[in-house]
């Protein structure tokens, strides 16, 4: 596992969605491929028959799907950036067709 | 009568005898952080009103014979990580500058049913990464043993508050040795217990399969005694047990005889100080005296721990923290354009991408994008998959050393507290003073550290790590040989003051 390259940090700069200048994507170009090639020394564990990969001790916990109201809506408003009758402003999703 | 120097179990005694009310108590600890915590800086915020007013309340319950627990009246810090309801919660993030939490964790809402009272709220590396608390977005928080250094991370300023008598114990969380490595570093008791002991409800998630809240303390009684509070099930965290939660505090006593203590090599190798090492020789050696018979182990795929984790926490990291997207609550670029009345030109994916990039510190975004490499098209089977496979190589060496022994010992931490700046400029380096405690965390273990001595005046601290569901043995273990040493009765110089 190599080097990244600029090209691929950018690619993992779009997907973490985060806007970042050319000066950090060079400086975590540097960063992260040293990481990665620490982390790489996993290559050296045989695991191609590990099929069971149970560790913790929890199990899948399942209830009826009941609506109740544990929070007030006007809390939960009041930490949102931009509220407009009741509801959070977001820009457009759709663009127009013009 | 010095009230903050007292370990909780005697100021409980106090509060019990009516020597002392839980105003005096509160305003005592209240004093001290002003006057002492300008130079620890271990608090994002100082709770004053709300902690006078329930440690009120606190007097009258008392006065009217009502009190809910041993611990009501006893005034405690959170580290910043938990939601508080009504009060300011940062996870040391700017993208949480603003944040009031509608609702309340459920670790605190246990200390609050008890009858505690909220201190402040502490420092840490931003949402919990790091092990110095230099990630914190707002300060850096000082070691009361030596001012110029780190007081180890990511429960920072939790570890500083308990070791300079600022509170009379604290909460903090582990997801790699965020309770243990500042806990020693800073010399005091940090148990990290097994994964669903307690509920993370309301608790700022880092890395899910690996996060856990445990209790810092003064003495191993008073880690025993909050662990009891705070252990159960939770219908509100669905990996959080059922299973009966002991009387810990009851169960200290007895005798380390026929107390099988597994040492394992891998511990004792390259990087490991020499001061540190010399006390954890020297511990091992106590325990051996009272009673426990000494075996030497070895974990060989311990050595791959933590670069398996730090594929599978980043992972967990980066879709945990998808959810700070600038639309809901936290730093938003919308907030910023209302505030600097600039017109709405800013399209979804921008709000997104910019109130990340502005609202999250280095270290953050460098977890996030190593996880979204690892969990991207291409990579996902040679980093992801892989990690864990051999996450479950890591548990089957711990199951086998159980089969053997009872419990494993060795050192917290590589080195004693490092100086403020010296690993920042170095990711790799900082990861690496998690070596012996990240282990613990992808197989889901319980695991203490205890005050084992200094060297060169900086606390050490020894691990001691048991199977799941072992805080009982580790506590009578822990408990055995701090009596014995009785380390934690030296203080920094700083408590003085």
């Amino acid at each position: 596992m190599a080097k990244l390259s600029k090209q691929e940090v950018e690619h993992i700069v779009r997907l973490s969605k985060l806007a970042l200048t050319d000066a950090e994507v060079a400086k975590y170009t540097e960063q992260l491929s040293d990481v990665l090639e620490y982390v790489s020394q996993i290559d050296e564990l045989a695991t191609e028959n590990i099929k069971d990969i149970t560790i913790l001790e929890t199990e899948n916990v399942a209830r009826n799907d009941i609506a109740r109201e544990i929070w007030k809506r006007d809390d939960l408003l009041k930490n949102a950036p931009q509220v407009e009758n009741g509801y959070i402003v977001v820009p457009e999703v759709f663009e127009k067709n013009e | 009568m010095e009230l903050f120097k007292l370990t909780l179990k005697e100021t409980a005694e106090k509060l019990a005898e009516d020597e002392i009310t839980s105003t005096e108590l509160t305003r005592a600890y209240l004093t001290r952080i002003k006057k002492l915590d300008s130079k620890i800086r271990a608090y994002l915020t100082v709770t004053e009103d709300l902690a006078l007013k329930q440690a009120h309340q606190s007097d009258q319950r008392r006065q009217s014979k009502k009190i809910l627990s041993k611990i009501d009246g006893i005034p405690i810090a959170v580290k910043d990580l938990f939601c508080t309801r009504g009060v300011r919660t940062t996870a040391a993030s700017k993208i949480l500058n603003d944040f009031i939490p509608p609702f309340e964790s459920t670790p605190t809402a246990k200390l609050w049913q008890a009858g505690a009272v909220l201190l402040g709220k502490t420092n840490l590396d931003e949402f919990a990464m790091g092990s110095s608390t230099e990630n914190s977005a707002y300060q850096t928080t000082h070691n009361p043993w030596d001012l110029t250094r780190v007081p180890g991370g990511s429960s920072g300023g939790s570890a500083a508050a308990v070791a300079a008598d600022l509170a009379v114990a604290a909460l903090g969380t582990d997801t790699g040795g965020s309770i243990r490595q500042p806990a020693s570093l800073c010399g005091i008791v940090g148990l990290k217990p097994t994964y669903g002991r307690i509920s993370r409800y309301g608790v700022i998630a880092m890395a899910s399969s690996l996060d856990q809240v445990g209790p810092m303390t003064k003495t191993v009684e008073d880690n025993a005694i909050l662990l009891e509070i705070l252990a159960g099930k939770d219908r509100l965290d669905s990996t959080s047990t059922d299973l009966p939660v002991p009387q810990y505090s009851k169960k200290l006593t007895g005798n380390l005889k026929n107390l099988k203590i597994g040492v394992p090599e891998e511990f004792f190798g390259q990087g490991l100080e020499a001061g540190v090492k010399k006390q954890i020789d020297l511990a091992i050696e106590k325990l051996a005296d009272l009673g426990a018979k000494i075996i030497k182990i070895n974990l060989p795929k311990i050595k791959y721990a933590l670069a398996i984790y730090y594929i599978i926490m980043p992972a967990e990291v980066s879709s945990n923290l998808a959810r700070y997207d600038g639309v809901r609550y936290g730093y938003s670029k919308l907030k910023s354009q209302i505030t600097n009345h600039k017109s709405q030109e800013i399209s979804l994916e921008e709000l997104y991408s910019q109130s990340r990039a502005e609202g999250f510190g280095a270290e953050a975004k460098r977890r996030i994008m190593l996880g979204s490499y690892v969990l991207s098209s291409g990579y996902y089977d040679a980093y992801y998959k892989k990690a864990q496979q051999a996450r479950f190589l890591v548990k089957k060496d711990f199951d086998q050393a159980f089969e053997k022994v009872d419990l494993i010992v060795g050192p917290v931490s590589p080195t004693a507290a490092f100086k403020i700046g010296e690993k920042i400029a170095d990711p790799l380096q900082m990861y690496l003073s998690d070596i012996y405690t990240v282990p613990v965390n992808p197989a889901g273990l319980p695991a203490a550290s205890v005050p084992a001595g200094f060297s060169d005046g900086l606390p050490v601290g020894l691990q001691i790590i048991g199977p799941t569901w072992s805080e009982e043995k580790i506590l009578a273990t822990a408990f055995q040989f701090e009596q014995a040493t009785k380390y934690y009765l030296e203080k920094p110089k700083i408590n003085n003051e």
